[in-house]
């Protein structure tokens, strides 16, 4: 008898042991899509996010723990985003979330998030889970806004006053395109006639057809990257040869490989390019996450998701350094006065209070396969 | 103590350990998942009602389930009604949605019957996905007000739990009573034989479209449940997927009893959550079991467990031309 | 007018596809009354087929082609032996057969994923991805040839199935099952060749479309489902009337996008097919074409 209670004794110890442990550790959590057909970028983030712990860990962990990573799939789905928000908070306890780059789902999980004073830095680009009071949320990017302003404004710049609009029916289109008109009206441009079409879906006969009958000077496209593709495609197989411009999706390997030689005349919008090489890259923080990135996964990441996911840790880092302490609301309070952080992105400066921590945005072009930056 | 005193006996701790459940598991995860499986059983016990008892296929739970969440969530934040009585509304929406849609689809069976659902839920997600403002479009619902009784407030899943573990009770006993009365045996005649039915004077069209219509105010129930659980619904959640998820959970559980969706919800919800690390092999598994369970064990876990129970000598396998046959062309 | 006709023209394109998928369903049911959910998944294979032959192998394309077209007749007969005929053999009646073959198209979905990603794929075309303009229609050549190869492929069955003695007893087997094995014939062997050239003419569509569409893991499951309604609309169990549906369904979605509504584009063939189940179940072709 007494040796049963000993047995039961110490398991009851040893299953109590990694709680125990737990505690211990700085965690942080992860919700993206893992699976599904953002797998590849969502991949990216949560690697890009790996890099950034191993580098603190190696040089010390958080607060003199070590950080620790739980990961959970959100596949896509709004509502497994809010389940794997719970699980984070309630079950798991971290200390901090990356994720989602679906701002659909950021939205989705925001009352949790907030509920639970865990501070969050999102992927998603588009502005709205920004809008909604939500004080636990940040962005370690440029949101969509300012991709949208600037391509309005390179627009007007280049003498192209006559725009089509073409844009997914989902959170990411609707938001983009809306964005766009209102920036429109700002410049003087004209919308020709504005189309959408389902995400995934694969003819656009019906849409693109209107937009080429309605003789633009230019497209505004906003869709996902996996969309680009064949849409760029079918707009110069049915006969609009003009130029495109749009969303950083086209930074996806996919997209310029089903897109081929139509992709030529596109210009797009986006905080950063995935170099040939590490060696390539003009940044040094951008050059030496490759190196690691290259050396840890053996190849080059498939979506600058990975630079997001990388720049999020650092912020989230900071901020508990600052505070002293994995405390939700002093964390939250650390990063707002974060004003000079150094991340892949550019400068983070959250003194503004409303969690978005960048300002500016960059415009490319695609020509015969390659990128190059427009000034 | 004979049969039914055991039974009940059985039905009361049951129902006490329930009550207990959330006093025991604070963990806000697992109610949550909990509670979900009690939606669950509602939203699949209308569906056993259509499918189980009178033996239609229906591929369209979705539809109503958004019906009733879509409205539930709508009138809760636009008018000043109590939500417990928009989620009233949204159930018997749905139902009367059902009712509409199952007058002309009635006479139609199998994968006709099949299409017309999937088309049905299929326009319902996309009438939310292109709403505009009133739906939410895209961007969905969120911010939908938790239900409060009495001055009371559910806003924690432990207090919710005890309101779907109450609704679960109710529409339970309502099951089973509609199922034990006159149109219950009519239900169950139709699904027999349909033919033989009406030659008995039965009013086979009728009957169907009542079990639709029945079954439409479980899903809408469940889907309003649904939205002021989770406090934000998108067109996303109401995929033909969902309703294949729906009707698998009926089909393992067993279809045609009080115990089988009740059995399969909880089954099919562990499953996944136990899946979930193995990522992407989670959903190939997953239509793995439906397979297997059409292959081996048809009437579902308490059908086996019935037969089991009560075994009447098998009848000799058939070659597959008879099979195609007697079964093929209908 | 050139509206019309560059709409014409994409719509009949997009309907030469679901026809292709909707002919394989009205074979399946014509050669035993079943419903099967997975052709959208076997469509897919077919685009992940010519991925995998063209590109990643390089085999000259008619090879790759072929390849594909085996393989698809292949998975056919083996999804007829190892999951149809099993489930038939237990009795198992048709909504067993329709769960499992849902089941089944999530698996395939699924397994595809797990295989070669959930990404993306360029496959290049063989006639080039520029369109030639004909008199301010822009026309692209692989969509001209997917039409075509349809019609052609819609001779080739019925010529098949009507003059060839092995498709006269494919029709024999699923007309009379017992006087079919009572005159010798494989009844099985029969059913399994007539599931595979089902898959085979989804797989022939995904291979024709994987240059216009790309290859993706969630390319099948709206096809599949619009290829169903092209089969019922046209008139379930007719060859001629899954053709008829899927052009109808083509032209229906691409001109409805074109002068009413994108957004409405799905909704609207959905209701259409809605109201071809309830007043003419059969579909829109008469009876007597059944049994052609």
């Amino acid at each position: 008898m007494k040796r049963h209670l000993t047995l039961i004794a110490a398991a009851a110890m040893t299953l109590a042991q990694p709680a125990l442990a737990q505690d211990k550790d700085v965690t942080f959590g992860f919700f993206g899509p893992l699976t599904g057909p953002s797998a590849q970028a969502g991949q990216s983030l949560r690697n890009g996010a790996l890099i950034a712990i191993d580098q603190i860990n190696a040089e010390g962990g958080l607060l003199g723990d070590t950080v620790e990573l739980i990961e959970y799939d959100d596949r896509s789905s709004p509502e497994q985003a809010v389940r794997s928000a719970t699980k984070l908070i309630q079950v798991d306890d971290v200390d901090a979330i990356v994720g989602s780059l679906h701002s659909g789902n950021i939205l989705a999980a925001g009352p949790e998030i907030e509920r639970g004073e865990v501070p969050l830095v999102g992927a998603g680009t588009s502005p709205t889970w920004l809008q909604q009071g939500y004080t636990y949320l940040f962005r370690a990017l440029g949101n969509s806004e300012l991709s949208v302003r600037q391509l309005a404004a390179y627009a007007k710049q280049s003498d192209l006053n006559n725009v089509a609009i073409l844009h997914s029916n989902d959170e990411y289109g609707n938001s983009g395109a809306s964005l766009f008109e209102n920036f429109a009206k700002e410049n003087e441009l004209t919308i020709t006639t504005k189309e959408s079409f389902t995400h995934g879906d694969r003819d656009f006969t019906g849409q693109i057809s209107i937009i080429a009958r309605s003789a633009p000077d230019v497209v505004f496209v906003w869709a996902l990257g996996d969309d680009l593709g064949p849409v760029t495609k079918q707009f110069r197989q049915l006969g609009y040869f003009g130029p495109i411009v749009g969303p950083e999706g086209y930074t996806l390997p996919e997209a310029l490989e089903i897109a081929g030689p139509t992709a030529d005349g596109v210009v797009f919008a986006a905080q950063y390019l995935i170099p040939e090489t590490p060696e390539a890259a003009g940044d040094p923080m951008m050059a030496n996450f490759l190196s690691a990135y290259n050396e840890k996964y053996g190849e080059m990441p498939a979506s600058d998701n990975a630079f997001r996911g990388y720049d999020a840790v650092q912020v989230l880092a900071e901020g508990i350094r600052r505070a002293g302490t994995t405390d939700g609301a002093a964390v939250r309070d650390a990063i707002n006065s974060i004003n000079d952080l150094q991340g892949i992105a550019g400068t983070f400066d959250y003194s503004a209070g409303t969690g978005e921590g960048i300002s500016t945005m960059r415009i490319y072009a695609i020509k015969d396969g390659a990128y190059s930056e427009l000034k | 103590m004979d049969t039914k005193n055991r039974t009940r006996l059985f039905m009361v701790a049951l129902i006490a350990a329930l009550c207990a459940f959330p006093m025991v598991v604070t963990n806000s995860y697992i109610l949550l998942i909990a509670t979900l499986i009690g939606i669950y059983i509602i939203v699949n016990s209308g569906l056993d009602i259509v499918y189980g008892y009178s033996g239609q296929i229906t591929l369209g739970q979705a539809g109503f389930y958004a019906i009733g969440a879509y409205t539930s969530a709508l009138l809760s934040m636009h008018t000043g009604l109590p939500v417990i009585l928009c989620m009233i509304c949204g159930g018997l929406l749905a139902s009367f949605l059902g009712m509409l849609i199952a007058i002309p689809s009635v006479k139609l069976v199998h994968h006709f019957l099949a299409m017309v659902t999937i088309g049905f839920g299929e326009i319902v997600r996309l009438l939310a996905l292109n709403g505009g403002e009133l739906t939410g479009a895209a961007d969905g619902i969120p911010f939908i007000p938790k239900l409060s009784l009495f001055g009371f407030t559910f806003d924690t899943t432990g207090r919710y739990f005890y309101v779907v573990l109450g609704a679960v009770i109710i529409m339970l006993i309502l099951k089973q009573n509609l199922v034990r009365s006159r149109i219950g045996r009519a239900f169950r005649s139709v699904r027999d034989n349909a033919d033989a039915a009406a030659a008995f004077g039965l009013n086979v069209r009728r009957l169907k479209v009542t079990a639709f219509t029945v079954e439409g105010f479980y899903g809408g129930l469940g889907g309003a449940l649904y939205a002021h659980l989770v406090g934000f619904i998108s067109p996303e959640t109401f995929t033909l997927q969902q309703s294949v998820l729906f009707l698998t959970m009926v089909l393992l559980g067993g279809s045609g009893n009080l115990w089988g969706p009740i059995i399969g919800s909880v089954l099919i919800s562990i499953m996944f959550e136990v899946l979930q690390p193995l990522g992407q092999a989670q959903m190939a598994i997953y239509g793995a079991i439906i397979m297997g369970v059409m292959l081996f064990m048809p009437h579902g876990i308490w059908g086996a467990v019935s037969t089991q129970a009560a075994r009447v000598g098998r009848r000799a396998p058939m070659t597959e031309a008879e099979a195609l046959d007697t079964k093929g062309r209908s | 007018m050139q509206f019309f006709i560059q709409l014409a023209a994409g719509g009949l394109m997009v309907g030469a596809i679901y026809a292709l998928v909707g002919m394989g369903y009205s074979l399946i049911y014509r050669a035993s009354g079943l419903l099967t959910f997975a052709q959208g998944e076997y469509f897919m294979l077919g685009a992940f087929g010519i991925y995998t032959f063209f590109v990643l192998f390089d085999l000259p394309y008619p090879i790759a082609v072929i390849a594909v077209l085996l393989t698809m007749v292949g998975v056919g007969f083996a999804s007829e032996k190892l999951l149809i005929g099993p489930l038939l053999r237990r009795g198992a009646g048709p909504i067993h057969i329709v769960i499992a073959t849902i089941g089944l198209s999530i698996f395939l979905l699924n397994t595809a994923m797990m295989i070669w990603g959930s990404q993306g794929f360029h496959v290049p075309s063989t006639l080039g991805d520029m369109p030639v303009r004909i008199a301010d229609v822009y026309l692209v050549p692989q969509n001209m040839a997917i039409v075509v190869i349809m019609f052609a492929l819609m001779i080739a069955l019925h010529i098949f199935m009507n003059k060839s003695r092995l498709g006269t007893t494919l029709r024999a087997a699923a007309q009379d099952k017992m006087a079919a094995a009572a005159l010798g014939i494989n009844v099985s062997l029969a059913v399994g060749l007539t599931w595979g050239i089902a898959v085979g003419l989804a797989g022939a569509a995904g291979l024709l479309i994987a240059p216009i569409y790309g290859v993706s893991a969630h390319m099948g499951l709206l096809v599949g489902l619009k290829g169903f309604a092209a089969a019922v609309i046209g008139g379930y169990g007719s060859i001629y009337g899954a053709v008829v549906g899927g052009l109808l369904v083509g032209l229906v979605e691409t001109f409805t996008s074109g002068y009413i509504d994108s957004t409405m584009k799905d909704v609207i063939v959905f209701a259409f097919l809605l109201a071809v189940l309830f007043f003419k179940p059969t579909g829109l072709l008469a009876n007597d074409m059944l049994e052609d």
